[in-house]
């Protein structure tokens, strides 16, 4: 296929289309057709985008739509999390040598200008973050160069870092102080969170605690004592067999009934989700497991090494490997199904926007604003999931996995 | 895993996180500093949600005066969305302190569900719209059509029982969402929306076309339901009584939510509201209008709350009118008249017992 | 320590067991695959709930498999933009949350988009679309189905036994050959016959019962289907029928106005499904004017509710009834102003579908002319064509209904699911080695015969086990029908939940419920899964 290309733009656009689009009759009717159909499509969707759509409502409520309630004055602690994260995001897109390496900086570039976007916008619209927009692109491109030029000193705090970012996210988001008081450190209870803040903090908190929960599974599904493989066996597949929305109902309908405390409603659905994303990641990290080959685990067992040493050193490092694909694709479903916790009452993306079409106002919009809030709700998960899957994919070939 | 052992492995599962305590509602509201209420968040009117994420609506009014009476700030209430299908165990389970979040008041809702209802603050009945067109004037027109209805809510029940007493056949459309269920009434895919009458009434000025629809009164039937006589109204389909909901076995914090609620009746009969209530509390002769304010101290402090208790909710929230006319009355888009929500004085039903 | 947990959920007022089940469900089910009523209990709501589950899963993954393979074939054509068109189309779908896709579906596209209530797209052969739902003509058991069942099995087994036989044949003789034909022509044979001879045996059904009620002009047939002597109503929806006929009566009814008069001659008779649905009435009426000149200009439509009929007129003659072509319900004026005499002649039984809705004139009750009811059957054919009869209200009418919500949540779960299925079978034929094809091209096959023989056999062992679990993902997802109004196993749980009160042990019914439809669609599969593996060792 490669060697074929240069020859093609050699011989020039007439032959291009010849050969790819009407080649004989029946390909250039179905060529037609196609294009006829694709080109209405697009103007029909385009029509209402630009001239039939009323976008003022979404526009409107873009502050319920990204962070829902969390207070107007606090809105720099989100921001600051944000800078957090890009800054750590940036240094090791700095650090990252070739191969896999690359996708990070990609990953890293697309970002930037998705924030870059975000930034000038901002100027213009929202005075009250454009600074931190700012802050963000000078965080982010600072610790891009950190990582670049200082590699060795970097590195290790990075992890640190890396491995402390869920906890400090969590700090500043929920703050310390007394929820009354006026100060900037207050609390800020999880009822307040929504919106776009809630969906990613619901899916990538999901995924990183599902991750060691989702080894120690598979693990122990493997394990030799039968009570172990057991009650891991019968925990993936009962949580499996159901579908998530049942298992958040379950989390907040019979939860608090049994155990009395009240965990916010947002803690319960996070326990469904991490439940959940653990038994999937269980099946996905067993495949990996299973393609380590028996000679890796009987070679360092001939070399002394205990069963827990090779396990941890030799046989999970690379079933990790083998299964990063896979994980990177239960993270986008993860992501996409977050948008089912507003069953439970929470307010994330898809709950605020049924908000937004409910709102006295927007009742007065002829034809409401339906429309509207879902396209842009489905824009906002589609931009995500396939930058991710896109990712996902260059993953694949580096680790040459299309190849076995 | 055999299906008979998983009821054993749940419950096992459930053991290790068991231990229920539940402390005294006021008590626990008081050291806490806010209120939390349930509510809902997607009945225009009643509970919404405004752009800088503020709660707005007639329900939400009496979470703040509840919220004023008991702890003097009406912004202290922390407000928990529901949907439909949680909003009890949410109150079962202590989560919430209270429940305004349009509910009907029903005998199995009251004594097996383990819930208290304070007076009504909305008389609601179940009503029908429908095209004016259409040629449907009584329930038995409805033969044969598609009604469209919201999920979990009493109004899917008593429809089920009114139609099966009058032997009509029917289609239910269930939605989940009450925005769903009216555009696809709008839009002709069914031929008749049901939900209570105030719902009714906000929602059509929402339609394409408000005027070509009217809200048929659900109880009109050609059927006697008697063995003889006249046509009569069905009971199960005309009631709604909308009120705020707490839970069993508190008493005292029951009491404060009711008689809240009646404080705001009380004060529109007295022509007391959130602009004179200061005044009158300081000249006021009259021995009701100085009991309710808190000027004779003993009625309100017996309830455990602070003597100016009502005085606050008044000034802060307003009288029944005030809260009212703020989100229902003639002023907003929704314009519902008053009717059986007007003081017993002026033909409606509110009426609180002396205090 | 048991104990505390049962009395704490006991003191929330919330039983623990599963009584419940057996108490009265209190709440309708918009689709009804088998009997139930809001009389009958909360298990067989849920019973109900889970065949529909099951209902929408089965198409679900047939459609998704047959989409999902055009896809993938689409994305490894020669033909340039049918691969972009490809491409575009599942990396957009399948990057959406399917929630938003089922809402896109349901509450953007088909009820807004589809035409309304009597609007309703006609199609060849009598299919009706509108946003209520999609009626299709549909063959239905008749009464003589039950004696064309034996000669069925028969022909199976024939048709079983030549398929045995012919294969060793084929087997021995080392040559090849297809043993299918003869074995379908011996079941065809064997039940073109077994029809004919069940068709010519036709007797009036006992277990059928009428009552006919003129002060409601509503007539309920009874059919007593165990056969116990208990007539019930229950099974009203029941598919399955036999045309029986009703004749009413006929007669002439005058009803005078201060200044016109409409005079209605009816012979009101209704064919009826059996096992029956409740009612039929007449389905359609032509005009007779005393003045023939202007009867061209009317329609007549009577909805399925007996006592009511419209009437328009084109005022403009241009062949449509339009908006505001209005006819004064009270006085039976306003046709020009002019004062027309008309006689409504029912007996004619022909199917005429008349647009728009205006001018309305009431039609007095049945009881002012029935004379007594009488019952004819008229055939008892083993198979009955049901077609969609009313565009209005198609419930109200024959032929298979699918309703809005289940259109939405099929069309967006096989739209969904295709983006994952099409990826699968791209990979599993990619995965053939270009070998393969060649030597088969090099042995003299054709192209299809290389695709059919070498490639697809091969492409099944990598396609198969992934494609279990969109098959599985598929079935589960099918529980976000609750936001497509849909009243699946989920959405009838909650329903009943938030009814009983009883979560405790819902919610185990949920679990095993939801197991139990996984593992008996696992247990199918991977059986599939081994034999496809076995066929090519």
């Amino acid at each position: 296929m490669a060697a074929k290309r240069p020859l093609q733009s050699r011989v020039g656009a007439a032959d291009w289309l010849r050969t790819n689009l009407f080649s004989n009759w029946w390909n250039t009717i179905v060529s037609l057709l196609s294009i006829a159909l694709s080109l209405w499509l697009l103007f029909v969707f385009a029509k209402f985008l630009f001239i039939d759509a009323n976008w003022d409502r979404v526009w409107a409520n873009l502050r319920l739509l990204t962070v829902f309630r969390y207070p107007a004055d606090l809105l720099w602690r989100p921001m600051l999390v944000i800078v957090f994260l890009m800054t750590l995001f940036g240094a090791s897109a700095g650090l990252s040598g070739e191969g896999t390496g690359a996708i990070l900086r990609n990953t890293f570039r697309w970002l930037m200008g998705l924030i870059g976007l975000i930034a000038l916008i901002s100027l213009f619209a929202f005075p009250a973050v454009r600074i931190w927009w700012l802050l963000v692109i000078v965080f982010a491109l600072g610790g891009y160069r950190l990582g670049r030029h200082f590699p060795a000193p970097v590195s290790r705090p990075l992890a640190w870092l890396w491995g402390a970012s869920w906890i400090v996210t969590l700090l500043i988001l929920y703050g310390v102080g007394p929820e009354e008081s006026s100060s900037p450190f207050r609390l800020v209870p999880a009822t307040l969170w929504g919106g776009i803040l809630l969906t990613f903090f619901l899916s990538i908190t999901g995924i990183v605690v599902s991750f060691p929960l989702g080894i120690a599974l598979a693990l122990g599904r493997q394990s030799r004592l039968p009570i172990i493989k057991g009650i891991c066996t019968s925990f993936i597949e009962i949580v499996r067999g159901a579908p998530l929305i049942s298992w958040l109902f379950i989390a907040s309908l019979v939860l608090p009934l049994i155990i009395g405390a009240n965990p916010p409603a947002i803690w319960r659905a996070q326990v469904a989700i991490i439940l959940f994303a653990a038994a999937y990641l269980a099946e996905n990290v067993r495949g990996g497991l299973q393609s380590v080959p028996r000679g890796q685990t009987e070679a360092s067992r001939a070399l002394g090494m205990s069963g827990w040493d090779t396990t941890r050193l030799i046989v999970l490092p690379q079933a990790l490997r083998a299964v990063i694909p896979a994980i990177v694709g239960l993270f986008i479903g993860l992501f996409k199904d977050t948008s089912l916790v507003t069953i439970v009452g929470l307010s994330d993306l898809f709950a605020v926007g049924i908000t937004v079409t409910n709102q006295p106002e927007s009742l007065l919009v002829t034809g409401g604003v339906t429309r509207e809030a879902f396209i842009f709700m489905a824009l906002f998960f589609w931009f995500f999931s396939y930058r991710m899957s896109v990712a996902s994919r260059q993953l694949e070939r580096q680790l040459g996995l299309g190849e076995r | 895993m055999s299906v008979r052992k998983l009821p054993l492995f749940v419950m096992l599962a459930l053991l290790i996180l068991a231990g229920t305590v539940f402390g005294q509602t006021l008590d626990t509201v008081r050291s806490r500093g806010t209120l939390i209420c349930g509510v809902n968040q997607n009945l225009p009117g009643f509970g919404s949600i405004d752009e800088d994420g503020d709660f707005v609506g007639f329900d939400i009014d009496f979470c703040h005066a509840i919220a004023a009476a008991v702890l003097g700030d009406a912004e202290a209430v922390e407000f928990r969305p529901l949907s439909a299908t949680e909003r009890f165990t949410a109150l079962q389970s202590g989560e919430i302190d209270v429940l305004i979040r349009n509910s009907t008041w029903t005998s199995t809702r009251d004594v097996s569900l383990g819930l208290n209802w304070a007076p009504t603050t909305f008389y609601d009945g179940q009503g029908f719209i429908v095209r004016k067109n259409s040629g449907i004037e009584t329930l038995e027109d409805l033969d044969g059509f598609n009604i469209c209805v919201q999920t979990g809510t009493t109004t899917e029940r008593n429809l089920a029982d009114t139609m099966a007493t009058l032997d009509i056949d029917y289609t239910p459309l269930v939605f989940q969402d009450t925005n769903q269920s009216i555009a696809a009434y709008d839009d002709g895919a069914c031929e008749a929306f049901t939900t209570d009458k105030s719902g009714l009434v906000s929602r059509q000025t929402t339609l394409r076309d408000p005027g070509e629809h009217t809200i048929l009164d659900a109880t009109i039937s050609k059927k006697p339901l008697g063995p003889a006589g006249p046509p009569t109204l069905d009971a199960t389909t005309s009631k709604e009584p909308l009120g705020p909901a707490a839970r069993h076995g508190d008493d005292q914090w029951y009491d404060i939510v009711k008689w809240t609620v009646l404080a705001t009746f009380l004060a529109e009969e007295f022509g007391v509201d959130s602009m004179n209530a200061s005044s009158l509390f300081e000249s006021s002769e009259s021995p009701q209008v100085r009991r309710l304010l808190g000027a004779d101290p003993d009625r309100v402090s017996a309830l455990g709350l602070d003597p100016d208790a009502f005085l606050n909710a008044i000034t802060q929230v307003g009288n029944y009118a005030e809260i009212y006319d703020r989100h229902l009355g003639p002023d907003t888009i929704f314009d519902v008249p008053r009717g059986l929500n007007s003081l017993y004085l002026d033909g409606g039903l509110l009426y609180s017992p002396p205090m | 320590m048991l104990r505390n947990v049962v009395s704490g959920i006991q003191r929330l007022g919330i039983s623990a067991d599963f009584g419940f089940l057996g108490e009265r469900a209190g709440f309708d089910i918009s689709e009804v695959p088998i009997p139930y009523t809001a009389d009958d209990s909360f298990g067989r709501a849920m019973l109900v709930a889970i065949v529909n589950t099951l209902k929408v899963a089965l198409p679900g993954v047939a459609l998704a498999t047959l989409l999902g393979i055009g896809l993938a074939l689409m994305r490894l054509s020669s033909n340039w933009i049918l691969r972009q068109i490809a491409t575009v189309y599942i990396e957009t779908i399948r990057n959406i949350p399917l929630v938003i896709i089922i809402f896109l579906f349901f509450t953007v596209l088909f009820v807004p988009g589809l035409p309304r209530g009597r609007n309703a797209m006609m199609f060849w052969g009598g299919g009706l679309l509108n946003n209520s739902g999609w009626a299709l003509p549909w063959l239905f058991p008749g009464a003589g189905f039950r004696s064309w069942l034996p000669w069925l099995v028969a022909g199976l087994i024939v048709a079983a036994a030549i398929l045995v036989v012919r294969r060793i044949q084929i087997v021995r003789s080392e040559r090849p050959g297809n043993p299918w034909p003869p074995a379908l022509v011996a079941l065809a044979l064997i039940g073109a016959v077994g029809y004919f001879v069940a068709s010519l045996n036709s007797s009036y059904p006992a277990n059928l019962q009428i009552d006919f009620n003129p002060s409601r002009a509503r007539i309920t047939s009874y059919i007593d289907i165990d056969e116990n002597g208990e007539f019930s109503s229950r099974v009203d929806r029941a598919v399955g029928y036999v045309p029986v006929r009703f004749v009413l009566g006929a007669g002439t009814v005058r009803r005078e106005f201060p200044d016109s008069f409409v005079e209605l001659r009816r012979t009101v008779y209704s064919t009826f499904r059996f096992p029956l649905i409740r009612e039929r009435e007449v389905e359609s009426a032509s005009p007779r004017f005393v003045d023939e000149g202007l009867a061209a200009s009317f329609g007549i439509e009577f909805t399925n509710y007996p006592s009511i009929g419209f009437i328009y007129q084109d005022r403009n003659r241009n062949g449509s009834y339009d908006r505001g072509e209005e006819a004064d319900a009270e006085t039976g004026k306003g046709f020009d102003g002019g004062d027309y005499r008309l006689v409504l002649d029912v007996t004619g039984f022909e199917r005429r579908l008349v647009t728009g809705r205006e001018g309305e004139v009431r039609v007095p009750r049945f009881d002012e002319f029935v004379t007594e009811p009488r019952v004819e059957l008229l055939a008892a054919a083993p198979l009955l064509l049901s077609r969609p009869s009313i565009p209005g209200n198609l419930s109200g009418g024959g032929g298979l209904i699918l309703t809005v919500a289940y259109l939405a949540l099929v069309v967006a779960l096989v739209v969904y699911t295709s983006t994952f299925i099409a990826e699968i079978v791209r990979g599993g034929i990619l995965s053939v080695a270009k070998g393969q094809t060649e030597a088969a091209k090099a042995l003299g096959l054709s192209g299809s015969q290389t695709f059919r023989l070498v490639v697809f056999p091969q492409a099944m062992r990598v396609i198969v086990p992934p494609m279990i679990s969109q098959y599985l993902n598929l079935t589960k997802n099918s529980s976000l029908g609750v936001f497509a109004a849909y009243p699946d196993f989920f959405a009838v749980s909650a329903v009943i939940a938030n009814q009983s009160g009883a979560s405790v042990p819902i919610v185990l019914t949920l679990i095993v419920g939801y197991l139990a439809i996984s593992l008996s669609f696992s247990l199918i599969l991977n059986w599939y899964n081994e034999r496809v593996k076995l066929v090519d060792r």
